[in-house]
């Protein structure tokens, strides 16, 4: 059988045409494509400002209750403590587990997220700083495995809702 | 570029992208952007306003479905061409509905347009590399768009020269009878 395809066929093969894109469909593409990823940037920002927003309203609602509902409990004690994005460093008033479970856990070089973990329990129960708290458990999330998002029966209602919103953070990053 | 520096850089956009960042984008973008045009042409047979369709619907859907790219198992550039053949397919599908719809405004008395032969004749063409066996297609594109020697291509495919020929025999055998006898063609069209 020839080898010598249809006339069109030799042409295509053989033939040469510009091979450049048109500059303007180069540019016109880009600028859909990156509107697509500044979209995904803000979707991003939103739930994580809206898992924080839930937080804090969650917090400042049974907080209000609980100092309703429980007399004779003594102020709660807030720590003056510098903000810091990775680690803050606690102040020490003296006497005070929470405080003093916190400072452990930034010394510590192992089980970090179990220290970070149990001074927000006390943070909570014993002092209701709920700041102190929240500052704890964060960390606590960050320096602990994947694993420790389950929620388990032990958990307050505030890390329950830290681990909801780090997981739902988690999915949105792999469904983008 | 070594396969592991590969795997790691893309690695490291492909995060960056699922992050938002438009300059790792960018510069993906910038890297591939004419590779898989001159591919897309290659395929829509040098018919720009069909490959331009084709190119932006491809490149659309791999920034929305960049989390499904992993860099172990092939180029970004792959994983485009790939992308780039389920849409060639798709397209060529509507185009050939289109082309068995009776022609409502058709003149059979109106003088016969050049052009539109020269364009019946590319669409055809672009059809029967849709049609063509993968290998065939990639073997094709590899002599004729990439000027790839045969012993070059023999090396880059771990095969011999002989296999690779008697594969470029096959090919061109295979691309007669998709055009002669493929969806687009005049059999098939004429009333």
């Amino acid at each position: 059988m020839s080898d010598l395809l249809p006339d069109p066929l030799e042409d295509f093969l053989h033939g040469s045409f510009d091979r450049a894109a048109d500059e303007r469909l180069r540019q016109s593409v880009l600028e859909k494509t990156s509107r697509v990823l500044r979209r995904r940037r803000l979707l991003r920002k939103l739930s994580f400002a809206a898992a924080l927003a839930a937080c804090f309203v969650a917090g400042v609602a049974v907080g209000s209750r609980l100092l309703e509902t429980s007399p004779g409990v003594p102020a709660p004690v807030h720590a003056v403590l510098p903000e810091k994005e990775v680690e803050s460093t606690p102040a020490v008033p003296v006497g005070n587990e929470a405080v003093a479970h916190e400072w452990k856990a930034f010394d510590a070089q192992q089980d970090r997220a179990e220290i970070y973990f149990e001074a927000g329990r006390k943070y909570l129960r014993e002092n209701q700083d709920y700041d102190s708290a929240l500052r704890c458990y964060r960390q606590a999330l960050d320096f602990a495995s994947a694993d420790a998002l389950a929620v388990s029966a032990d958990d307050d209602w505030l890390l329950i809702t830290l681990k909801q919103a780090r997981r739902k953070d988690n999915q949105n990053a792999n469904l983008n | 570029m070594a396969r592991d520096e590969r795997v790691w850089r893309e690695r490291g956009l492909r995060q960056a992208v699922l992050a938002g960042d438009e300059r790792a984008w960018r510069a993906w973008y910038d890297h591939a952007f004419a590779d898989l045009y001159a591919y897309v042409l290659w395929r829509c047979a040098g018919l720009r306003d069909d490959a331009d369709e084709v190119a932006q619907e491809t490149w659309l859907t791999a920034v929305r479905r960049v989390c499904d790219f992993d860099p172990a198992q092939g180029s970004f550039l792959g994983w485009l061409k790939g992308i780039a053949a389920q849409i060639l397919r798709n397209h060529w599908r509507r185009q050939r509905r289109r082309r068995a719809e009776p022609l409502a405004n058709h003149d059979p008395a109106a003088p016969e347009d050049t052009s539109g032969e020269e364009q019946e004749v590319a669409q055809r063409i672009a059809a029967a590399l849709t049609e063509l066996d993968p290998r065939h297609e990639a073997v094709l594109r590899a002599k004729y768009l990439e000027q790839t020697a045969v012993r070059d291509i023999a090396l880059a495919w771990n095969e011999s020269a002989k296999a690779v020929e008697s594969l470029l025999t096959r090919a061109r055998q295979a691309f007669r009878v998709a055009y002669e006898q493929g969806s687009f063609s005049k059999q098939e069209t004429q009333p």
